[in-house]
Formats: C-alpha cells, structure tokens, sequence
C-alpha cells in the first residue's frame, strides 16, 4: 500500500522549467482566471492590512437596539445579533481568517518540508520511522483529527492553529519525500554528493529549491480548506467562541438567524466561498504552468 | 495496517487525556448532575473508581489494549453505560448508509458531468458546470445543508426537515454530503477525459467514423479513470469528516454526531471506538482503491 | 465532433444514477431490520418508529420534537425528565402546584412523625401500566432502585432505611434531619416504576409505570419513542391516542421542522426566531419563565471584588431589561434574587437592579476607582478596574449574553474580556482560581425548597458556592430554617437570606430563564407546568381539528 501510494507520488514530481521565475510570471500573464485572482487576493490582503483603518466602525461595539439590521447607508452590509457592524467585523475577521490560514500552511509547510527531507534524503530507518508516523497522521480524515484534537486542547485561536496544523503537515511531508527521492537521483544532486558537499547544503540549495513549487502549489489549494475548516470546527462548537471576529465563527453564530436577519450568515459565507475559490483557481493554474501534463485532482 | 491502528488508538487515548478538566467529573455533569452543577468528591472518587480512572495512563491504555484483543471488547460507554461496540453497531449502519449513497451520487453525477463537461469543452455548457463546481468545493458544508433544507423542505416541501428511517430522510442530507465530491469528482474527471480524448488513439478512432458514445464508453473512458479512482479515495476522507457536520444539522444517529457528543461529554470509550471504526472504514476505502489501481493500471506492481 | 449523441448518454446516466440511488436507499431499511435482530436490543425493535405517519396526520397522534437526542430510556439512570416529564410514562410521589408549594402525587399525604422519619400514605387506586397494582412494596423497591444507582438523588435523600407498614403506607427514616425530603420526591428520577421494567437477571427492558401514557417502542437507532394512551388511568380521561417522541438537538432544526410541519409540539427555537414562528398561521409560540436563573459569579477572592460597593456597582452597571429584550427575545426576564416572584417562598419585596449608570459611579468612586488616565478604565493605585468573564456556548443565550453585558460593564468603566471555552476548561480555571466572573445558568428548582439552592450557593463552603462567599449571618439563618418545620416561619428565615445577598451581591442575577413552547394551533388542552424541568405533557392534551 504504502508502495502505491509512493508510486503515485513520483509521477507527480515535475522539476522546474530554466528561467523560472520569468517564465513563470509570464505564464501567468496570460491567464486571465489566474490575473483575475491575484488581484482579488491582493484587494483581500489590502481590506485586511488596513482593516482598522477602513472600517467604519469598531468591530466589537455593540448596540441592541440596532441588531439584526439589513443593509443600509449607515451600516453598508447591516449589523449582526448584537448590533455589531457587519462591515467592520468582515474586515476585521479577514485579518483573524487569513492569518489563522496563514500561520497553518506556513507551519505545516515547514514541518512537511523538513520531516519530508530528512526521510527523502536519508532513506533506511530514518525513512521508515518518519514515514510511518505520516501514514498515522494521514489515516485520519482531517476533520475527525482535529475535532479530536481541539476537544482535547478546547477553543481558542493559538488551540486552532495547532490543531491544525497537526492535521496538515503529514501531508507535506509526504508529498516533499517523494519529491526528494526523485531529485535525489538526478545528475545535479549525485555530482553534489560525490563532490563531497555536506548534506545540509546539499539540501538547502539543490533539493529544497527544486521541490518547493509543488509544495507550494499544494499549499496554496490547502490555504482554502484550512478556511473550510474552520468554519467547520466552529460549527461544531469546539474552533472559534462566536465573539470573535473570524469569518466561520461569524457563519456559525448566525446560522440561528437564517431566517430573520439572513445578511449576517451570507456575507461572511460569501466571503469564505470567495477565498476558497481564488485560492483554488491559483492552485490549479500554478499546477497547470509547472506541470502541463499532470493527471490533476490528487492534491484535492 | 494494525501498527496504524494501533497507533492511532494511542494517539486518541492520550490526546482525551491531556485535556483540562477531570474525565469523571464531566462525564458526571453530563450524565447525572447537571451540566452547571457542582460535584460532589465522592461522586468523583465513586465514578473514577468504578472506571479505575485514578490509574496511571499507560495502565489504562494497555488494560484497554488487551481487553480489546483477548475479549474483543472496547469498553463500556460511560454515559450511556452500554457497551462500544454495541453503540457502533447501533449507529455505524446510518453512517455507511449516508457516505455510502453520497459516495455513489459522488461517482455517477461527478463522472458523468465531467464527460459532459469534457466533450462541451469551452461551450457554455461546460463553463457553467465548471463554475458551479467550484463553488460546490467552496462552500462550508453546513450552509449548503442548511440552505438546502431552507429551499427543499421549507420553499418546496419536497422532503422532511430531519430525521432518519424512510427514502426521503435520506435525500437533503446526502445531497449536501455529497455536493463538495461531487465537484471534486467532476474536475478531475473532466481533465481527464480531455486529455485522453486528446491520444492518437481516440482521433484514430473518431477518424472510423464510431460514434461518440462507442468511444466515450469502450476505450476513453476506461483510460480516463484511473485518476477519477485515486480522487474518491480521498474524497472518502472528506465525506466521513463532513458526516459529523451532516449528521448533526439533520439529527441523522451515525457515528459522527456520536464522536461529537462524546468528546464534550469526555466518554472515552465510545470517542476510541468511534475514531477506531472511521479510521477503519477510511483505511479500508484506501485499500479497495489501491487494489482498483493496480488492477486497472498494469504497470504498478506491489513490491 | 458530434454532438447528437452526447445527450443521450446523459440522460442515461442519470437515469441510472436515479436507479442505483433508489435500489441503495430501498435496500439499507432492511440491513437494519437484520441489524436489530442480530445486535439483539432489548427493547422492541420498532421499525414502526420509522414508519410512522409524519406529523399532521388525522388522528389523534401528537408528534413531538424533544429537545435533546433520546439515547436510552432508563428513568432512575438519568432519563428521569424523559420518561416522568415528557412521555409521560411515570409519575412521582409528590406533585407541584404553579407556585412550587407541594401538592399529592401518587401519595396522597405526608407527615414528619420526629427529626428523622416520614410518614408517606398512597393513593389506593393507582395500576401500573402491566395491570398490576401499585403498593407499598413498589414504592419502596423504586426508592431503593434509585438510591442505589443514582448518586445525586441519593445524596438529596439521604435515606437511611424504607419500611412498608401496610399496603399503602410507607415509612422513610434519614440519616439526618432532611425537610427537602418530600420536594426531592417530586424531582422526576424518583417517578415509581413497576419492578416488571426489570428482567429476571436484574436488568432494564422498559419503563413500565402509573401514568396516562403507556410505554410502546422505543427504536434506539432512529431514536424515536413511541408512547400510547393508558386507558385505565386512575386520573381520568387522557388526550392523545399516541404521543411519537423524536430528539432533535439542534433548535434550528427543530425550528424548521415544525414549520414544516414534521412535528406538532417542540420546545426552545432560537429565541431570535420566537416572533416570526408564531406570525406564521397555525403555530403558537408562548414565552414562560422556568426555574432556571443566568447569573455572574463574582471571584470574591480577588481584590476589588472582595468589595460590596464594587459588587452593586456592577450590578447598577448592567441593564437587565434591555438583555432580556435584545439578547433573549423577551423569552426570560429580568430577575432580582435567585427565585422567580411566582415561587411561593421568594422574597417579593426585591426588584430587580435597574441600570443606574449614576449610582454604579458613585459607588465606585467611593471604593476608590477613578478613572485618573482617561483610558476609560477606572484605575486605584495604578491598577485597571479589569476582569476576564468566563462562559460557555451549551446554552445558547450565554454567550451573546456575555457580550452585551461587557458592553455595558465598560460603559461604567469597567474593563472585561470575556471568554467562551469548554465546561471541562472553566471547572480547570475555576478549581485554579484563575477567574474573575463566570455565567452561567443554574436550576434553581430541582427540588422545589429554598433550602436546596440557599444552602448550596450561600453558605460558606456551600457545594455551588463558586464565589467563596460567607457571611455567619447567613450561615446562622439558614442552619436555624433548617429545622423548622412550620413553612411560614421557615421561608420568613429564608427570606432574609435573600434580602442580604440581594444587598451583597456575591452573585449578580440576571435574568430568569425562558422557555418557549412552539406548537400547531390544533394541539389543544395543554397547560404549561414551570415546575417541570424543561416542559411536562399534561394529559388533557389532545388534537382538534
């Protein structure tokens, strides 16, 4: 099993074009859905930067007597159960939701690369423990681990963040081990070795460098389902308390308004999906630029 | 496979118990005190010894552990004092009904709006389903369950709001289970099917002049799923872990509202049983996978 | 390429999608009838459950959505409020009338013959639902059964032997002087019980009792109960041919399940939702008030705290009327002392803290706080007027709740940071003494007697008595009430009690809890009962159409 499993990894390793990063910019150039993207990722990033700056009012201020407001000239996307402006909290919480996201994929991506080169790299034992543990971490299904997880540790964002990024990194790891065993055969790398470089150097400048854009690409499609989860663990009352300002504590806490004050629940869930969404369309067109003949769908 | 299973008890026992909070006073508060209510020392001591809670860790573990092996048995719930694997085998059958059919509704409606899709190639057919798919991989599952039952059983009357039994319980939440595969499927299907409608082969056989739903069926089709057959493995992953959010909004009693309520409730035994049996399923469905894969793939050999 | 075709095979393939979907969904019903079989329950296997009419039929069968998942049906083990309450299986010994003073249950009186023994004589017409007749002999076999199994109702009894003196008379002695003793025999895990709910081997089948209802199905894997009329209830006629209970956890499930007419009666939609329910033709929604208060302990330990003037501020501080509008939907209310005003022995001269944003400055100001750097947080030698408040999400309205009241806290210039975390969590702070307010929303009524819930919240080192309050004032009264048996002169005790913690304030109550009952316009008879845990089915109830 664990032989497939490897054997469908190796496929996937394409290895860098020359001039990359020019080349690369280029091809992206002449996407449109990828263009379109980044620069609605770019207007994400920017609300959120200067989130205190613009919003209109202070995200946590709360007036009873205006809750549940629709849309209006004073309140742009209405006020939610406490009288909280929407507006203002929806800014605010791309802050909360992007970093939490952040902090989990860069975490993960760290963990998953180093764990993924030392067992690519160093093969035998090395190889065999840290794999096992990855295929521990990966007969999971996500959710269910960090459910069990953030029951244990309870809510709270820093609690978030690592229980997530328990969950995710097992499945850089994996992806970067492939990844180093099949740069690892290749002429560069055995010329390095047999030149009698050392083995972190030869890991910091021949196969970190070449495996890291499928990692990315892995990454940046992850970076929407750390979104997705938390929402979900905040559904189930165990991610975020409703007052704080994130975008899938806000979709849980007005889910009870559905039908009285429905603004509250579709705008951060609009927000969500719109995320989700541009990161998924970078994913798949930096995938598609690095390597026009993949089979596709395996990162999902 | 059972070093992984093995494991993942340990990891699931230990993790239970570094948590804040004494197992026996909560599972007292949820079963006999009250939730808010204070709790007695002697009810503690009475509950954590009829348990043997007071052992060191690795005791309890090990205890369970051969307990499991030599008798078969994983422990009696603490709230609903009834033995584990009574409760799974009492729930377990909605939980395999629900992926099962969201599983099936994945493949045929993902596969065959990616062939669709394939053969619509940049119509606006395609786009629209393109554009629908991604955001059926987008959306929190629980808002799609619930504006779904907002449309269907509230807007249109079609089906019941929750519950579980008959046919039509089982239609809204299969369809938001199975909403994010389905697009997952789709995608993947569809690049697929495009490149292999791109092989020399498939042009050859156009060129005979066979017709389309000969060459779809007979020869594209059959090159083009090996990819499809890796994507539901790892959906199988997502719809188990959607399942605890499904079954929750829609009452349904399968083993993922269980997990739920038995984490906050600190019932350990029946958390154990119930991440055992999903990490179980979800394993097995990887198996099956694999051997399709080797099965439909002549070039990849065990070994 | 061509495209004629291509329809065509779409079509197929959702027609076979629509096959396989049926053929899959048709053939589980029958997995789990094996299923059922196999695993051998004890209880009826009930498919009927399953296929039950769906709510609105034409008979005179009320489908009720119950508020928690019904996971088992064991009375004395827990399911108590279920099976007593609910289904209406059971009843107890003692009654309650709408101002929580006692009334005849299943006894039709009782008596304290000396400190510690009790006299209780029983209704002489009562059957249980097997056809034999309830006596002495089933009481005291219920009691016992109870005792032994349930920690907490033993611990309220604190029996120390039952003796049956002839068919209908039971005498009860404790191992101390226990005037709660007859209002615990109203709490509903101590409902009498037919020693036939039992097997040879000791253990549980099903619930047989006295009540109007009868024990039919119970299908643990849908979860529904079913229960039919008792039609030799000694209480008289009964209303409903069939009561089906199904357990929907969630409130907006259940919200929509009645308006979609899957259900007849539920309890507790999201309060947000209360109004635009009962605009809806042919459903019902009614606000009540049940024993059941929110209330912010305060960390007496902690400095400022410690302060009673700090304390009132507080409570000037909070505008209660306004969170039981805005955050409960009016259903609860504003509340003064820890019982609700209709309780027979509450203290009706106190009213509820108004908000008084001048008062709460007045009183801080002279405990020293000022706000001396402008930052809108009073300060005393250099330290911030701030505290944290802890809750928890099991109750929905706690945390909205949590916030708006911070709001209104910092208008005084008290500075709180709240926080929603786990139970497990908050008893791990509490036991650390790492707090400084916690919400939270107690019963106050298990046992409809003051002595219960005073002595527990009051007394030094009472059992809920989170804040560490004492006061040998208070002490003294509630040790002297003890042992009066006079109500009127036991509850006078009680009363002065609740004027000085009403000054004190060791404990801000908030408001009352509600309750709202959600039910179609054709269910009739149906009276509410607020001594009932969390809603009781009368047996007057039944369909109009």
């Amino acid at each position: 099993m664990d032989n497939v499993f490897a054997n469908r990894l190796r496929k996937k390793s394409f290895s860098l074009p020359e001039a990359y990063g020019s080349q690369f910019a280029k091809r992206v150039f002449q996407r449109k859905d990828m263009l379109f993207a980044l620069a609605a990722l770019l207007i994400f990033a920017g609300l959120a930067l200067f989130a205190p700056f613009i919003s209109p009012y202070d995200p946590n201020a709360i007036d009873l007597k205006n809750k549940n407001l629709g849309p209006s000239e004073e309140h742009i996307l209405g006020t939610d159960y406490l009288g909280r402006d929407l507006l203002s909290r929806i800014l605010i919480g791309a802050r909360t939701s992007l970093s939490i996201a952040s902090g989990v994929v860069l975490v993960s991506l760290f963990l998953g690369t180093a764990a993924g080169c030392a067992a690519g790299y160093y093969g035998g034992l090395v190889d065999e423990s840290i794999s096992r543990v990855i295929d521990i971490f990966l007969s999971f299904p996500g959710v269910i681990f960090a459910l069990t997880i953030m029951g244990a540790l309870g809510t709270g964002i820093f609690n978030l963040m690592l229980a997530l990024s328990i969950v995710h990194w097992a499945k850089y790891a994996r992806m970067m081990r492939g990844q180093v065993l099949s740069i690892k055969k290749q002429e560069f790398v055995l010329s390095a070795i047999t030149g009698g470089a050392g083995d972190f150097y030869i890991i910091r400048k021949h196969i970190v460098p070449n495996a890291i854009a499928t990692l990315l690409v892995l990454a940046t499609i992850d970076f929407g389902h750390v979104i997705l989860s938390i929402a979900t663990l905040s559904f189930l009352g165990i991610g975020l308390p409703a007052d704080v300002p994130e975008w899938g504590a806000m979709l849980s806490a007005g889910k009870e308004f559905m039908r009285t004050a429905p603004y509250q629940t579709i705008f951060p869930g609009l927000a969500i999906t719109f995320i989700v969404i541009i990161f998924s369309i970078l994913g798949d067109g930096m995938r598609d630029i690095l390597d026009p003949n993949h089979e596709g769908g395996e990162i999902d | 496979m059972i070093l992984t299973l093995f494991a993942v008890c340990a990891l699931t026992f230990f993790l239970m118990n570094v948590i804040p909070g004494g197992t026996a006073e909560l599972v007292l508060k949820h079963t006999l005190v009250g939730l808010e209510d204070s709790v007695s020392k002697e009810q503690v001591n009475q509950i954590s010894s009829r348990y043997n809670l007071d052992d060191p860790l690795y005791i309890q573990f090990f205890r369970w552990i051969k307990e499991a092996i030599v008798t078969g048995d994983i422990g009696t719930s603490y709230v609903f004092k009834k033995p584990v694997l009574y409760l799974l085998a009492l729930r377990l059958p909605a939980t395999i009904q629900l992926a099962g059919v969201s599983m099936v509704i994945a493949i045929l409606a993902g596969v065959s709006m990616g062939i669709y899709s394939a053969l619509k190639e940049n119509r606006i057919s395609d786009h629209i389903l393109r554009i629908v798919t991604l955001f059926g991989v987008s959306m929190p599952g629980f808002w799609v369950a619930l504006l779904l039952i907002l449309i269907f059983s509230l807007k249109l009357k079609l089906a019941p709001v929750a519950g579980y039994g008959s046919l039509e319980n089982l239609f809204l939440p299969a369809a938001a289970l199975s909403l994010h595969s389905v697009a997952a499927v789709m995608r993947v299907t569809r690049i697929s099917m495009l490149e292999t409608l791109g092989q020399e082969y498939i042009r050859f056989a156009k060129a005979k002049g066979l017709p389309l739903w000969k060459i779809v069926s007979r020869h594209a089709l059959k090159n083009a799923m090996l990819p499809v057959i890796t994507v539901i493995g790892f959906q199988m992953g997502s719809l188990l872990g959607g399942a605890v959010v499904i079954e929750k909004i829609f009452a349904w009693p399968g083993i993922g509202s269980l997990l739920v309520d038995s984490i906050s409730a600190r019932d350990l035994p029946v958390v154990q049983g119930c991440v055992l049996a999903i990490v179980t399923m979800f394993l097995f469905v990887h198996f099956l996978v694999d051997m399709l894969y080797t099965h439909l793939d002549p070039r990849i050999r065990y070994g | 390429m061509e495209n004629k075709n291509s329809p065509l095979i779409i079509l197929l393939i959702i027609l076979l999608t629509c096959a396989i979907l049926a053929t899959s969904g048709c053939s589980s019903p029958e997995e789990n009838e094996t299923d059922n079989a196999v695993s051998g329950m004890e209880v009826t296997s009930g498919l009927e459950g399953a296929s039950q009419p769906e709510g609105g039929s034409d008979d005179n069968i009320l489908v009720l959505g119950e508020m928690w998942n019904i996971e088992s049906i064991d009375p004395v083990n827990g399911d108590g409020t279920l099976i007593c309450e609910k289904a209406a299986i059971t009843e107890t010994l003692v009654g309650a009338n709408e101002d929580f003073s006692l009334k005849p249950g299943l006894a039709t009186s009782w008596e304290q013959l000396d400190e510690n023994t009790w006299e209780f004589k029983l209704r002489n017409n009562v059957t249980f639902h097997d056809g034999s007749k309830m006596t002495a002999k089933e009481v005291k076999f219920t009691l016992e059964k109870v005792i032994s199994e349930n920690s907490k109702v033993a611990s309220m009894l604190k029996v120390d032997s039952i003796e049956v003196v002839d068919n209908y008379t039971l005498k009860i002695k404790t191992k101390e002087i226990n005037p709660i003793l007859p209002g615990v025999l109203h709490y509903p895990d101590t409902a009498i019980i037919s020693p036939s709910s039992y097997n040879e081997k000791g253990e549980f089948v099903k619930p047989v009792g006295t009540g109007p209802y009868k024990f039919e199905s119970f299908d643990e894997q849908t979860r529904v109960l079913t229960v039919v009329k008792n039609e030799n209830w000694w209480g008289g006629e009964v209303g409903l041919d069939k009561m089906i209970l199904k357990g929907i956890s969630d409130p907006n499930t259940r919200a929509m399940a009645i308006e979609n007419g899957d259900v007849d009666f539920t309890v507790d939609v999201p309060y947000s939702e209360t109004d635009r329910i009962d605009a809806i033709d042919g459903i019902s929604v009614e606000k009540y008030k049940t024993p059941r208060v929110y209330k912010l302990d305060l960390n007496l330990k902690h400095e400022p705290l410690e302060d009673a003037r700090v304390r009132q501020a507080m409570s000037y501080a909070i505008n209660r009327s306004d969170i039981a509008e805005n955050v409960l939907y009016n259903v609860g209310e504003a509340a003064a002392g820890p019982f609700l005003p209709t309780m027979v022995w509450a203290n009706k001269s106190l009213k509820p803290y108004s908000q008084n944003l001048e008062k709460a400055d007045e009183l801080l100001a002279a405990a020293g706080w000022v706000d001396t750097d402008g930052d809108g947080i009073r300060d005393k030698d250099g330290k911030p007027l701030k505290f944290n408040l802890l809750t928890y999400s099991a109750r929905p309205g706690l945390p909205p709740m949590a916030e708006a009241m911070a709001a209104q806290l910092r208008e005084a210039g008290i500075g709180i940071e709240t926080e929603v975390m786990e139970m497990g969590s908050i008893d791990d702070r509490r036991e650390k003494g790492d707090w400084d307010l916690y919400l939270a929303a107690y019963n106050i009524a298990m046992v409809p007697d003051p002595e219960y819930i005073l002595t527990n919240w009051y007394m030094t080192n009472g059992t809920d008595n989170t804040p560490g309050y004492s006061n040998p004032k208070v002490d003294a009264l509630i040790t002297e009430a003890r042992k009066i048996t006079d109500l009127k002169e036991r509850y006078k005790k009680f009363n002065e009690v609740e004027a000085i913690v009403y000054d004190e304030q060791p404990m801000i109550i908030v408001a009352y809890y509600g309750c709202a009952i959600v039910k179609k316009d054709y269910v009739k008879g149906y009276v509410f009962d607020p001594t009932a845990h969390d809603y009781r089915i009368n047996a007057d109830m039944h369909i109009e159409k």
